[in-house]
């Protein structure tokens, strides 16, 4: 792969909405790469903090030149991520979030990745290792988070990826032809504010696959994402599983063609499911702090949102 | 072999879920292990911190688990810059959680920091293990160092700002020339007597050494569910107070009757407000700013009982 003619290799993006502590420390991590800093810029994609995201963005500017700031107005994790890689120069755009820390050899490890195959793939997923802010829950069950899109761990060496593992937004790079090529992220899916629309970074994978592209996994390029005492709520899992339940349904009825009958067909055959244990409702509503309830209330969620995505009720 | 330049040392008791944490945060530090050593000392746990310590981190090259039996957090701490194989000591809380590029940053700060402080630290995220109570205002935390947030730009420490052994690093030399943590302060038991820090502070400035703020070291430190109740906050108070005293006296080369004379006229002064007392020990509202005063109160009744020899210490 030949560099452009800019002579940048990689674009790092990193989106970010009202989380200015945490992003100081993502740029943090991106100054000390073992990279040549000419072989990469930074951009800084704010999809309308209001807080002072601004000004820790300047401030990084003062340690590192090459850091971009752009502002994507309109709210969504999707649109910012396809403003980055439509500002970027470099030919590699790499996707860190603002909530991860990336080791010294990160960059690095990443362009090796593309271009330690022949074709270089479309897709590189980076290693994620959680950094918990707080002790585990006792509900917080290893079954609730494993559905949600568990870190790639394909063990410690370069690989490529086979069908159905796909690289999580944390920590994924793409060429920039094939995001070009596949139409980069979906907008109608990914995090918009409260609507935690999961599946844009897998529906991308798909499409890459779907053209012939393959996919690799590097476990050099690791960071260490942090999870939040702000996610490990109930609530949070609870509308998490909800919006789980409105994408998968929502790209049933794309990929199948449901017909508006089909889909209503659907929609009454999982409310049947849900009536034959009504407590399964009732307990969504009721608070219940034992793990076993919890597991429970997901997939009823979960049911919820198919339902409503059936209905037209939900879209993403 | 490569010197190790760096020792994290974690003082622990009791506290194996929140260590376990802790732990992962320094096992995943981007400085290279061969750099670093982690020590953890465990004073007298009874729950499984030796099993989760020996399970789960054995397979962390350079970390160690010690046993110290003694008594007293302060006693702790000595144990373990003495334990420590580095030039350079750096203290985490055994509830936590270090940025991944925490030892680094020390590191880079006293090879470039001129004139080389006699220690560093940085601030403190508090991470809440349940909700936030109304009557707790961030002056009260600050005040007992649950949240440190001295400046945005890296500087040295002047007056009464203080680091916080929650995350700071220290020459091992220099803990050696001050000779270490005075022992008798520093948690021991239902004794809640702080300040031991501070006092190192002093003696290192007395030293001619300085105190260094970075806040990029600033870590997550959870605010623990037992500690989230206007009792501890009381109790804690009253203890800065019996602390500040120990302090005061020592400072001022006080005899027992110019300590008792003090104390009394400290005392007095509560006497002549005896609203405070009253509010003290009426259980209010969760207004925090009357709750601050009684927080006061007890920090003045602890300080006037050091200074008469009414504080058990």
């Amino acid at each position: 792969m030949s560099p452009t003619e800019t002579g940048l290799e990689l674009s790092v993006v990193v989106c970010t909405r009202n989380r200015a502590s945490y992003l100081a420390r993502a740029l943090r991590s991106l100054a000390r790469q073992t990279l040549a800093p000419e072989r990469y810029e930074v951009i800084v994609v704010d999809n309308g903090s209001t807080d002072d995201t601004a000004a820790v963005v300047r401030a990084a500017t003062e340690s590192t030149p090459d850091v971009r700031y752009h502002v994507e107005p309109e709210v969504g994790l999707s649109r910012a991520r396809n403003a980055g890689w439509q500002v970027a120069r470099g030919e590699i755009i790499a996707y860190l979030d603002d909530d991860a820390f990336a080791a010294d050899g990160w960059a690095a490890a990443m362009l090796g990745a593309f271009a330690a195959f022949d074709p270089p793939p479309a897709c590189v997923a980076g290693k994620v290792v959680p950094l918990w802010e707080t002790v585990k829950p006792l509900w917080l069950e290893p079954s609730l988070v494993d559905p949600l899109g568990r870190s790639v761990d394909d063990g410690d060496g370069l690989t490529l990826l086979t069908h159905g593992t796909w690289a999580i937004g944390a920590n994924m790079a793409f060429t920039r032809p094939a995001l070009a090529e596949a139409g980069g992220f979906r907008p109608e899916f990914g995090y918009r504010g409260r609507k935690l629309v999961p599946a844009e970074e897998s529906i991308l994978q798909q499409e890459l696959e779907d053209r012939g592209y393959t996919r690799a996994y590097q476990p050099a390029a690791a960071v260490s994402h942090l999870i939040g005492a702000d996610r490990l709520k109930r609530s949070w899992f609870l509308r998490r599983y909800y919006w789980e339940g409105v994408a998968g349904a929502s790209l049933s009825i794309e990929r199948q063609g449901l017909t508006r009958s089909a889909s209503i067909r659907e929609a009454l055959s999982q409310t049947a499911w849900l009536a034959r244990s009504p407590g399964r409702v009732v307990s969504l509503v009721v608070p219940a702090d034992d793990p076993e309830s919890f597991l429970d209330r997901c997939p009823t969620s979960f049911r919820l949102g198919r339902i409503a995505a059936h209905l037209g009720i939900s879209r993403p | 072999v490569a010197e190790i330049e760096i020792s994290a040392v974690v003082c622990t008791r009791d506290r194996a879920p929140y260590l376990r944490r802790t732990l992962a945060s320094l096992a995943g530090q981007i400085l290279e292990p061969g750099r670093r050593e982690i020590v953890v000392l465990d004073n007298r746990s009874r729950d499984d911190t030796r099993a989760v310590v020996q399970r789960e981190f054995g397979h962390v090259a350079g970390l160690r688990y010690v046993f110290e039996p003694g008594e007293g957090a302060a006693a702790n701490r000595n144990r373990a810059w003495r334990e420590a194989q580095a030039e350079i000591v750096a203290y985490l809380d055994d509830d936590a959680v270090a940025e991944p590029d925490w030892l680094a940053l020390i590191l880079e700060d006293f090879a470039t920091v001129e004139p080389r402080p006699g220690c560093l630290g940085g601030g403190i995220v508090p991470v809440w293990e349940r909700p936030r109570p109304p009557w707790l205002s961030d002056d009260l935390l600050r005040s007992i160092a649950l949240l440190k947030d001295h400046a945005t730009e890296p500087r040295s420490l002047e007056g009464d700002q203080w680091l916080v052994l929650t995350n700071m690093a220290f020459p091992r030399a220099l803990l050696e020339e001050v000779g270490g943590f005075d022992t008798r302060l520093g948690y021991q038991g239902r004794r809640l007597l702080p300040m031991d820090d501070n006092l190192l502070q002093m003696r290192l400035a007395e030293a001619g050494y300085g105190r260094y703020y970075d806040p990029r070291l600033t870590v997550r430190h959870s605010v623990l569910p037992d500690r989230i109740s206007k009792r501890y906050f009381l109790r804690r108070f009253y203890w800065e107070g019996v602390a500040a005293g120990l302090l005061a006296a020592d400072e001022h080369g006080f005899s027992r009757s110019e300590r008792v004379r003090e104390g009394l006229r400290q005392g007095a002064r509560i006497l002549r407000e005896p609203r405070g007392l009253v509010e003290l020990a009426r259980d209010g509202d969760d207004d925090p700013v009357r709750f601050r005063e009684r927080c006061l109160t007890a920090y003045r009744l602890g300080r006037s009982f050091q200074l008469v020899g009414l504080a058990r210490t």
